[in-house]
């Protein structure tokens, strides 16, 4: 494979696999599987305006920010981190091993310290302060928080998946203290940046909810047991938010928020199509797909999904935390037309209270 | 709810904390705290029972072995909301630890025998790995508040959720109790 064909200018590999470069056109044996591997280095090579990747910085670092203010507030730090007899942690060592690592014996500076790591971290990743820095260190102390306390809740093992993955992008290029001194030294960050960690990160929420959906094995969730699921939920006092039995009366609107969340989960991996036929293609089928907004029908299904959890049911941070994620959904340029859109209703808006 | 304590339209029981929380001199009587942590099973599944999670009504106090959300320091004094079953000890309305729910789980029973299935319960999980440090904690916390209480018992109440969303029903009754006293988990 020549060094032309490997190149990071994603127009250039392109532009070469569509007219067919030298190597593409070798009638040798393997001159169809490099085509095939040049368009595949020319998918994940592709770059965009930073916009997507840095919302959902923000929106990630400042969930795990006031999660941890919140953790101090109500004096979980200890419990979580420290090992019996005092707290429910394992008792392991930190990695690296000269760090320390919580104790059965005088745990509480110890979880402070990483408690302060968490929340410095994660305030400078959400600013874009020193940002691949500090998405180290955010990565390194999600990876000791797995070591003290790896029975977490879902959103921690996501947010190990996701903050290694921002860290690596070019997050910081847009909406960061990193590209705003950047520009005062003239030496501006890069308009356009890598694509990959929005598609990898896309595609690993797309699986989060399929295999949320096809794993799931009670009964209640499916026909068979009367789409009951969530009507138990509201009636399990630990998750649910109002006092169990005081929604009895929207009992069956949860049954249709279990068979809408059931739908939404399982179409998860119909969401690949959708994105790919965002703008054009498919044919007939695609241009229906578009016309009844199917796309934007599964992602406010999403939205809902996720509000109505944060409204209803206690379970902490994780729809906000999943939420902080759908950033990545959208295109940067569908963030600049939503952007724009705004502004137009906004600027319409004001002549009218001007004369009123 | 156990012993008719008045609930305000959030659930929370109100005035039996007041009333208490303005009585120093009632405490340090031998007066013992059961802390309530329920247990329950769904009615279609009721072989769960031992393994699903545990709860209580939402109230004062609200923990769950993540980062996150865990306790109300807001509120005046623990509410109260009945007895145990042999009358020595009061049970507290506090929200204790959830393992993670077995409707998210992988489907593991099937694709591992029945035996490792049981020994790999999230709860049983839990309850050996996380309830003995989690009591502690819990216990520690109930002392530093309450100056009355010379033993904290946690168990897992098991109960039973209500079909269309009618609610819960509590049994009183507990398993996996631990105790706790006032100096062995405080300095």
């Amino acid at each position: 494979v020549s060094a032309g064909t490997l190149s990071r200018d994603a127009a250039t590999q392109q532009d070469s696999a569509a007219r067919g470069t030298p190597l593409a056109k070798d009638p040798g044996a393997f001159a169809g599987g490099t085509r095939v591997f040049a368009r595949w280095v020319a998918f994940w090579d592709r770059r965009e305006p930073a916009t997507s990747l840095a919302l959902t910085r923000i929106l990630v670092g400042t969930v795990l920010f006031l999660d941890m203010v919140l953790a101090k507030y109500k004096g979980a730090m200890p419990a979580l981190l420290s090992p019996p007899p005092h707290g429910m942690g394992t008792g392991a060592t930190a990695f690296p091993e000269f760090l320390a690592a919580p104790t059965a014996a005088g745990s509480d500076g110890v979880a402070f310290f990483w408690w302060a790591m968490v929340l410095v971290s994660s305030l400078m990743f959400a600013l874009g302060l020193f940002y691949k820095a500090s998405g180290v260190l955010l990565v390194l102390v999600l990876v000791n928080f797995a070591r003290f306390d790896p029975d977490g809740d879902a959103i921690d093992s996501l947010y190990r998946v996701v903050v290694p993955i921002l860290t690596l992008s070019g997050a910081h290029a847009s909406f960061s203290v990193d590209a705003w001194i950047a520009r005062k030294m003239k030496k501006p960050l890069p308009a356009l940046v890598p694509a990959w960690p929005r598609y990898l990160l896309v595609l690993q929420l797309l699986w989060m909810y399929f295999s949320a959906g096809h794993c799931r094995d009670d009964a209640a969730w499916w026909p068979q047991g009367g789409f009951s699921a969530i009507g138990n939920v509201m009636g399990d006092p630990h998750f649910a938010r109002f006092n169990p039995g005081s929604l009895v009366s929207l009992y069956p609107v949860t049954q249709m928020a279990t068979a809408i969340s059931m739908t939404f989960e399982l179409g998860a991996p119909l969401m690949i199509i959708l994105t790919w036929l965002r703008k054009s293609g498919g044919g007939r089928w695609g241009a229906a797909l578009r016309r009844w907004r199917i796309r934007w029908i599964w992602l406010g299904a999403g939205a809902a999904l996720h509000l109505g959890i944060a409204l209803t049911m206690t379970l902490g941070c994780f729809p906000y935390g999943v939420l902080a994620l759908y950033p990545l959904f959208l295109h940067p340029e569908e963030h600049a037309q939503l952007g724009e859109a705004l502004r137009g209703r906004l600027a319409r808006r004001r002549p009218i209270s001007n004369a009123e | 709810v156990a012993d008719g304590a008045r609930v305000d339209h959030r659930g929370r029981y109100r005035h039996r904390a007041r009333r208490r929380s303005t009585d120093p001199h009632a405490a340090r009587h031998g007066a013992l705290a059961g802390v309530d942590a329920r247990s329950f099973d769904r009615p279609s599944r009721s072989a769960d029972r031992a393994a699903r999670a545990l709860a209580t009504d939402q109230g004062a106090f609200c923990s769950e072995p993540t980062v996150g959300r865990v306790f109300d320091h807001r509120r005046a004094s623990l509410p109260d909301v009945g007895r145990s079953p042999d009358g020595t000890h009061r049970i507290l309305d506090i929200a204790l630890s959830r393992p993670r729910s077995r409707s998210h789980a992988l489907r593991r029973h099937a694709r591992v025998p029945p035996r490792p299935q049981r020994l790999q319960s999230e709860s049983q999980h839990w309850r050996e790995r996380h309830l003995p440090g989690f009591a502690s904690w819990l216990a520690r916390k109930i002392f530093e508040r309450e100056r009355r209480f010379d033993e904290v018992r946690v168990g897992m109440e098991r109960g039973r959720i209500l079909a269309r969303g009618e609610g819960f029903e509590p049994s009183g009754e507990f398993d996996y109790v631990l105790v706790r006293r006032r100096d062995e988990v405080l300095p």
